[in-house]
């Protein structure tokens, strides 16, 4: 099974209940999205099936490093999608997705946690990797894991364009939204 | 990569960023001129404040020009960055710079 991040146009008030995986309406601070992110476990592209629900974009994800957290109760569930500059050599992105990879063990507020690549040949995209996180709230992401000196004094000078080294295009997306219950397992 | 536990910290330090741009010395002068007049003033409207800058002969051809820039906290850090991140004129600036500089660095550093 291929684990797919989905973005979903909706009309107006359409339920999500009756998607399989997880989904749910996209919280303010999203960047390329769409309406709804929808997370699921599918052998091919995933198609909703659901009167007044498309899909607009889509990644498949090749895993790279992960750990579940336990946390009860919602979370918020935040895909960061980014693309490393082509060229780069191999050792250089390895580094960079070791140190990527590293946050959570300085950022508590990071709780399960996903690092991968996006498989170009299930499903083309502009993105090559997806950073995923739950938070117990917006105001983590906001607020530790923004403030956390490792992220802006560390692992930020890999997207930082002024800085040699940088790998990182400048083309971002961020796709959030409220979960229900555990996502990344 | 083990960092000092009181890089674990979320309190809101002063956030500096240092410059060190090695450069053939007969260039030094005018990038630090080009600098003042070129580069700073978008990057006070960025919120980064120019305090510092220092120069060293590391031969009798080469300088090294560091440049110390401030901004007041860490969220000031992310929307200078926002806003350098949509600004195209940076990576001209920087690629007329790396066409001149043998070796550039940037480092962002916190308060301990």
């Amino acid at each position: 099974m291929i684990r797919w991040v989905v973005q979903l146009g909706l009309d107006e008030a359409t339920p999500l209940d009756g998607l399989p995986g997880s989904a749910g309406r996209n919280l303010r601070g999203c960047l390329r999205g769409g309406d709804a992110t929808w997370d699921v476990l599918a052998p091919t592209f995933p198609e909703p099936g659901i009167d007044g629900v498309e899909v607009v974009d889509a990644v498949a994800i090749t895993p790279l490093a992960g750990a579940h957290v336990t946390l009860a109760g919602p979370r918020v569930k935040r895909t960061f999608l980014f693309r490393v500059q082509p060229g780069t050599p191999l050792d250089v992105q390895e580094r960079f997705e070791a140190e990527l990879a590293a946050m959570p063990r300085f950022i508590d507020a990071i709780h399960s946690w996903a690092l991968g690549r996006v498989d170009h040949v299930v499903c083309p995209s502009i993105w090559t990797h997806a950073w995923e996180q739950e938070f117990a709230s917006a105001a983590d992401l906001n607020g530790e894991y923004a403030m956390n000196p490792y992220h802006w004094a560390g692992v930020d000078r890999w997207f930082d364009a002024e800085i040699p080294g940088a790998i990182v295009e400048w083309r971002l997306a961020q796709w959030l939204y409220e979960a229900a219950g555990p996502v990344l397992k | 990569m083990d960092l000092p536990e009181s890089m674990g910290s979320v309190t809101a330090p002063s956030v500096i960023v240092i410059d060190r741009v090695l450069l053939p010395a007969r260039e030094a002068g005018s990038w630090l001129d080009r600098l003042r007049a070129e580069y700073a003033p978008g990057a006070c409207q960025r919120g980064m404040r120019l305090a510092d800058t220092w120069w060293c002969y590391v031969d009798p051809d080469a300088i090294e020009v560091t440049v110390r820039w401030e901004l007041p906290d860490v969220a000031s850090f992310w929307v200078m960055r926002h806003a350098a991140r949509t600004d195209r004129s940076l990576a001209a600036w920087w690629a007329e710079t790396d066409a001149l500089a043998v070796e550039r660095h940037r480092t962002v550093c916190s308060s301990p």
